[in-house]
């Protein structure tokens, strides 16, 4: 079977090459019969690589030791599901999954184009079909999943136990979503560069296509973060490791991107500037995942030795090279129409929000190569930690959230003083007796307060542009509260979902503000009946047992739990410890609400019964996972198609466009 | 077996992508491109010369 996974892999790439060059000599002069058949050879990629997946999906399933792959990843006492999420375990497998979410997204942009804007079909196969190419090639003559072993071992060694959990199930193929996601948007933009089609606004065709992107992304940094939580037992969900940083840093340039996007529909600007953007994050999303597969993180010295890695950045460096260019080619046409009217503007908002994202996506990059910059020029290496990351990004992050009460209520064009006191003085006003109600209740922590207080004006702003809205519909059309606010939602969805994003955001930014700025952690060992009291929680440990399961010894501390006098009930705090190797993994007690989660961690044990448990009462954590349930519910809102016909293009609104709101 | 499956499978997606490429270079018939007409002088009985292929003599009712 591994010879049916080969000739799949090995077809499709003979025919991402093809279509890379039908597709290029069909552009210019146009033959139509060429771009067709790099259309079909875009189709039967996709098929292929379904069947390789099918056979390596079969081989993981049946337990065939005769893969590998299926050894390094699989074992006889591993659970089904996991034999099946040990696809994207590993380097070929997770490449595999890569280039066949590629494949689905190539159908379907190439269907889409092909109805919407034929003229960009040949530019769009193109792109496509090259990166296509490079991770077919990668998979047929690097890192092949289908690499058999000659004696075939009667069992296998199984994936790293810290990723067998839900959560790690479907968090690499979320991240892979987004990641492979922003390559649609590159290949329309740089098709309509190559076309000269700028007056199609191929940066518009591809704002919704990266809306979608971002929404995976922001799902899969919300799932890894919800995994390290969970699994890693170190009491936090994000560490500003590099692996979080890859995924991070395009996200961060894609919401640049949905952002200056607006105002080259509105007002024809920024046109340069939205394209480089495109071009940065797909750029990034290379670079994330040649930092995550090429071994630079796991040990920086492999960096120059792994032949995966140099792979990874000879074609990372070819492809900016060349849409760079492209860009530069088509500067002039891609010039703003307008000119910026006035600094007091929403457009000035947009900008400054652009260039504090790019800031911020700037920062992290630094810190995450920094370790190879040093070592490059001084061959010392030097790391740079997270209260790096904590001191360059807190303040940034202050002012987006800042940006976002202010961009979507100032007037486009030019605003007046009078507006800003019309539109500011209430949301104002909720920020600054929220911070003094704050300071009132003894909280004494001077960013926190800030932060908070900018949440609950940025959440003001939001209530009022609903309360406005739902108003209007009710005066002129008597419609009831909900009908009003269901009415309004769907007639303008960007804007609203956006708004509901802007929500979840919030409730995001508060979770990360009151669990980093106020958590609280207490170390103890304790013998059967001792107690350690943590904030309002006491905890009392009766003592600990041990059990063999799915091949691990699992050391369970058996812990129960008060606040005050209100008993709330058992708590277990495992380590599992695999018989097979030396992995351990942590099972942490945790009992979550709204105001505050308890997480004990089982830190240590002897053999006369004690243990040393790490307790620590984090605030407002749910307020995390809440936002992302929040900004999905935004999010589809937002990419739902609009009922009314989209704004005319960039061009020919520049003029007409004199009234003021979003 | 796998072999000969995977011979078969070559062929049959070879032939399909380039399938658009043969349908554009196979030699059309000349009177069918591009409404060519058919300087076939029209049979007794009526028709004007340049009638299209298959009209009957005396035009289409």
């Amino acid at each position: 079977m591994a010879d049916l996974g080969r000739f799949g892999l090995t077809s499709a790439l003979v025919l991402a090459v093809y279509a890379v060059a039908a597709a290029w000599l069909g552009a210019r002069p146009r033959r139509p019969e060429l771009v067709a058949s790099a259309v079909r050879a875009v189709s039967m990629i996709a098929a292929l690589e379904v069947l390789a997946a099918v056979v390596l999906a079969g081989a993981l399933l049946g337990r065939d030791y005769s893969f590998a792959y299926v050894t390094s990843h699989v074992s006889n006492a591993q659970a089904m599901v996991y034999d099946l999420t040990s696809f994207w375990g590993g380097m070929e497998g997770s490449l595999l999954l890569w280039a066949l979410i590629l494949s689905g997204y190539s159908l379907a942009v190439v269907r889409s184009i092909g109805r919407d804007r034929p003229r960009l079909l040949p530019g769009v196969v193109g792109v496509c079909a090259t990166v296509s190419a490079f991770f077919l090639f990668m998979l047929v003559a690097v890192a092949s999943p289908f690499a058999t072993v000659p004696f075939p071992p009667a069992d296998g060694r199984g994936m790293n136990p810290l990723l067998l959990n839900p959560w790690m199930a479907i968090h690499p193929p979320t991240l892979y979503l987004g990641f492979v996601g922003l390559t649609v948007p590159f290949a329309i933009v740089v098709a309509s560069l190559a076309d000269g089609a700028i007056e199609e606004a191929g940066v518009l065709l591809a704002r919704r296509w990266m809306l979608w992107a971002w929404y995976c992304l922001t799902m899969g940094l919300m799932f890894g973060a919800k995994w390290s939580y969970v699994v890693l037992g170190w009491g936090g969900y994000w560490a500003w490791d590099p692996v979080e940083n890859a995924a991070l840093m395009p996200w961060l340039v894609a919401t640049a991107f949905l952002h200056s996007v607006m105002i080259q529909e509105r007002r024809a600007m920024l046109g340069q500037w939205t394209a480089l953007l495109v071009v940065l994050a797909f750029g990034l999303s290379i670079f994330g995942t040649f930092l995550t597969r090429s071994g630079v993180l796991s040990s920086i010295h492999s960096f120059t030795q792994s032949p995966l890695g140099a792979y990874f950045l000879g074609f990372l460096a070819l492809v900016m090279v060349g849409a760079f260019a492209l860009v530069a080619w088509r500067w002039e046409a891609l010039r703003s129409l307008n000119q910026l009217d006035a600094v007091l503007s929403r457009e000035s908002a947009f900008l400054l929000n652009n260039v504090v994202f790019l800031t911020t996506a700037f920062a992290v990059f630094l810190g995450t190569v920094f370790p190879v910059i040093s070592e490059a020029l001084t061959g010392r290496r030097v790391n740079v930690g997270p209260p790096f990351f904590d001191h360059v990004v807190s303040p940034l992050a202050l002012l987006l959230l800042l940006l976002m009460g202010v961009a979507p209520l100032i007037a486009w064009r030019r605003a007046t003083m009078a507006d800003l006191r019309s539109a500011f003085l209430a949301p104002g006003a909720s920020g600054v007796l929220l911070g003094l109600a704050l300071l009132a209740a003894g909280i004494r922590a001077p960013g926190a307060v800030l932060a908070f207080a900018l949440c609950g004006f940025v959440a003001a702003t939001i209530a009022l542009e609903f309360i406005r809205g739902i108003r209007i519909r009710r005066t002129h059309q008597g419609a009831g509260a909900v009908a009003a606010l269901w009415a309004l939602v769907m007639s303008n969805r960007r804007r609203y979902g956006g708004y509901v994003v802007h929500l979840g955001i919030l409730l995001v930014f508060a979770g990360i503000t009151g669990s980093s700025v106020f958590s609280t952690q207490r170390v103890a060992t304790l013998r059967p009946g001792d107690s350690v009291q943590v904030a309002r929680y006491r905890i009392t440990y009766d003592g600990i047992s041990e059990a063999t399961r799915n091949g691990a010894l699992v050391v369970t501390a058996r812990l129960h739990a008060f606040e005050g006098r209100r008993d709330l009930g058992p708590l277990d705090a495992s380590r599992n410890l695999f018989l097979a190797g030396s992995d351990s993994t942590t099972d942490v007690a945790l009992r979550s609400t709204p105001a505050n989660d308890l997480y004990v961690i089982l830190a240590a044990w002897t053999r006369e019964g004690g243990a040393t448990l790490r307790v620590l009462v984090n605030p407002l954590v749910m307020w995390i996972w809440a936002g992302g349930l929040v900004l999905t519910a935004g999010a589809v809102i937002a990419m739902l198609p609009e009922r009314r016909p989209a704004p005319a293009l960039a061009g020919a609104l520049a003029g007409a466009l004199t009234s003021e709101g979003p | 077996m796998t072999v000969v499956v995977m011979i078969l499978l070559a062929a049959a997606v070879a032939a399909w992508v380039l399938a658009p490429l043969r349908n554009a270079t196979a030699p059309a018939d000349p009177r069918a491109r591009s409404g060519a007409r058919d300087e076939t002088p029209p049979e007794t009985g009526g028709g004007a010369p340049g009638a299209t292929i298959g009209r009957t003599p005396g035009g289409e009712r």
